[in-house]
């Protein structure tokens, strides 16, 4: 029986029993109130039509870029019970960042705030870049209020400084747990992950905005807004390697779903999995509505349980706890084309020394690693060139970058530059703007192979990606990649974009390749030494995983 | 506003505005009076409320404060002994929600109440209650925790 069907009908059955004023009793009452009170200022209350549409454009952050894997010099702050290593295998019994302490992955600070009730200190931060966490010294300064509680938690924001100062409102809180010294009863030790908030940052702050003391049932929140701005140096967090893996689909109930991105950090290993709902998915319910969210939670927990790993003739179950895996449903984005994604979480495994990896999905058996070599992306023969085509569309001038070949099928990749009147707005609002005009334009590209007229099977993949700073290039500057999948497209007679209304002959067998930059892919060895060790095959935008870390981070 | 639309809304939501107060105070009398007191505010507001949902928000909100502001004003808390307001005439105690959801502390009851029965998102039931998300997500854990250990396991998915 679900309760939340019961519990409305009895609420509902409840207020049927209950004798509650009519309309024009209640109205009596305001009139005589307002009445009462003078009150002669109304203005008008429209009742528009209802827009619940939450476009959570998961924030892109741009590819690892690979970061020095040396150690950093910080010291290691010498607590008695044995330094961090210790606090954190000992108190945290977290055995992960106690190694990567023992590693030297960790920065010593000192930063105090206070709110009268409450001193805390940012004394570290320890881990890998997608598991940063923070350690703060919080004490309570009311010894009696101190002894009627065992455990502390925080709520906290923990963000890139730029990401904290202009976009605060946009993110969610991370919440730690803090256990009581030993020897000092009104100090506790907190531990807070910080997700992937920090990736790529020089400089982080956190902001604790909750300490709630608790005892068994007996919680107590206090609302504080302690601010602490803190140095990443380079190198001071480890390493995270992912890989990037495209044209992999399955279904499952209807569903299309596209394996995205696979990371395997020190903590455990996840696969970043892209849904394509169909309308019947969503019969006799509200799209908006709790429903839906519930539906497709059930449905993913039974598609990742037909999932297995296998390292090296090892095999590992997804992890079954509550939180092991999740699927955000995010219906804002563009009904019917993508509306979904989720993740998959395993146990850590060393992907780095194993041999062979396969991820099977219902049956379906997925290379990522054979005998030592990395899943190979692009299938053999693949081959890019860069072309000279542009099309203006919404006021923008949208350049083709490269068109892939490939016997999988073929890839059209555009470069543009942001137009002004998304630039003034928020990352969120302008990625939302951006993905908008990106998905009317891609519905206008087809391809021609050979006589065979193909439509795009991007999904939300091919979202576009955007440079507002110029971090990775010209700022402005955006790409995105229509996809076409599921024939031969490696050696074609006639290649035709039909593009914006226009038709681009592209290849023929009478005139060659035309509007061919003649530009020759780097080969893999050249393209590795580019990346600086990142473990991806292209520099594919949509590939970037998505931080939706913040906003499903579960207590 | 015009009198028409002013019943329109009392009348579409009335039973949000009572059982979000009756959550808090589990009392008719007190719900009654902090119902009416939440519809005659809207009466008498002076800001614009641009949607349904907007003006959905609102009551949520003015109802809760309203609580808050009876409470502090009485002295008293929402986690006295439970009332005899509360309806349990069915005989299987474990199928009779309402009196197990209103048995829950204040601090979990009201974001249940939210979240099943209003089908507020997590990010509505925060700003309802003024509460960091992580907060009303704890919450809600742990009163799903406990209606758990309440209702029978294997009749129940919450």
């Amino acid at each position: 029986m679900k309760f939340d069907t019961e519990y409305k009908k009895q609420i509902n059955n409840f207020c049927e029993s209950i004798n509650m004023p009519d309309p024009d009793e209640m109205l009596k009452l305001a009139k005589a109130r307002a009445a009462a009170d003078n009150i002669t200022e109304r203005t008008e209350i429209t009742m528009t039509k209802n827009n619940r549409k939450k476009i959570n454009r998961f924030t892109v952050i741009a590819a690892i870029t690979a970061a020095s894997l040396a150690a950093s010099a910080a010291s290691v702050y010498a607590y008695s019970n044995g330094g961090f290593s210790a606090l954190f295998g000992n108190i945290f019994h977290d055995e992960v960042a106690s190694s990567l302490v023992e590693q030297g992955y960790i920065t010593e600070h000192d930063i105090a705030n206070t709110d009268g009730i409450f001193d805390a200190r940012l004394t570290a931060v320890a881990g890998d870049v997608y598991n940063p966490t923070l350690v703060f010294d919080i004490r309570v300064n009311d010894p009696e209020l101190a002894a009627e509680y065992d455990t502390m938690e925080i709520d906290s924001f923990v963000l890139d400084e730029e990401d904290y100062d202009k976009y605060k409102s946009h993110y969610g809180t991370f919440s730690g747990t803090g256990y009581r010294d030993e020897e000092d009863p009104t100090l506790y030790h907190v531990s807070l992950w910080g997700g992937w908030s920090i990736v790529n940052s020089k400089r982080g702050v956190a902001d604790i905005v909750t300490i709630r003391l608790v005892n068994g049932d007996d919680v107590q929140d206090y609302d504080v807004d302690m601010e602490f701005r803190f140095d990443i140096p380079e190198g001071s967090l480890k390493n995270v390697d992912c890989v990037f893996i495209d044209n992999t689909f399955v279904t499952y109930k209807d569903m299309d779903i596209q394996l995205g991105t696979f990371i395997y950090d020190n903590y455990e290993t996840m696969f970043d999995f892209f849904f394509m709902l169909p309308d019947s998915y969503f019969e006799g319910m509200d799209p908006y509505s709790n429903e839906v969210y519930f539906k497709l939670n059930d449905d993913f927990r039974e598609f990742a349980d037909t999932m297995v790993l296998t390292v090296d003739g090892v095999d590992y179950s997804p992890k079954t706890g509550k939180d092991s895996t999740n699927a955000c449903y995010d219906p804002a984005y563009l009904p019917g084309t993508f509306n979904a994604h989720g993740d998959v979480y395993f146990p850590a495994i060393d992907y780095e020394n194993s041999q062979n990896v396969t991820l099977t999905i219902d049956g379906t058996v997925i290379e990522l690693k054979t005998d030592g070599r990395n899943r190979d992306n692009n299938a053999e023969g693949s081959r890019w060139y860069e072309y000279d085509i542009s099309t203006t569309f919404d006021d923008t001038d949208f350049k083709v970058s490269t068109i892939m070949f490939s016997t999988d099928g073929t890839e059209v990749t555009f470069k543009y530059y942001a137009p002004e009147k998304v630039r003034s707005k928020s990352y969120e609002m302008a990625q939302r703007a951006l993905d908008a005009q990106w998905q009317q334009l891609l519905s206008t590209i087809t391809v021609e192979v050979d006589g065979v007229l193909y439509e795009t099977t991007s999904t939300a993949m091919s979202g576009v990606a955007y440079d507002p700073n110029g971090d990775y290039g010209p700022q402005w500057e955006c790409w995105a990649t229509a996809k076409f999948y599921g024939f031969d497209c490696s050696d074609p007679h006639t290649f035709i974009l039909n593009l914006n209304g226009e038709s681009i002959i592209v290849e023929d067998e009478e005139h060659g390749y035309l509007h061919n930059k003649k530009y020759d892919y780097p080969d893999e060895e050249e393209y590795s030494e580019e990346c600086e060790g990142v473990d991806t095959v292209e520099p594919d935008a949509e590939n970037i995983p998505e931080n939706d870390a913040a906003d499903d981070s579960e207590n | 506003m015009t009198d028409e639309l002013f019943k329109e809304i009392y009348a579409k939501y009335r039973n949000t505005v009572y059982t979000v107060v009756f959550n808090y105070v589990r009392n008719h009398e007190d719900a009654s009076d902090l119902s009416q007191e939440t519809f005659i505010k809207l009466y008498t507001y002076g800001e614009e409320l641009q949607s349904d949902e907007h003006i959905k928000a609102w009551l949520i909100r003015v109802a809760i404060n309203l609580c808050k502001n009876h409470f502090r004003a009485r002295k008293r808390f929402s986690d006295e002994p439970i009332p005899d307001d509360i309806p349990a005439e069915q005989t299987d105690r474990h199928d009779d929600l309402l009196p197990i959801v209103m048995e829950l502390p204040e601090k979990y009851r009201i974001p249940i109440h939210l979240f099943y029965y209003e089908d507020r998102t997590i990010a509505q039931i925060a700003d309802a209650l003024d509460l960091p998300e992580a907060t009303v997500k704890t919450r809600l854990n742990r009163g799903r925790e406990k209606l758990r250990k309440i209702l029978r396991k294997e009749d129940w998915s919450i």
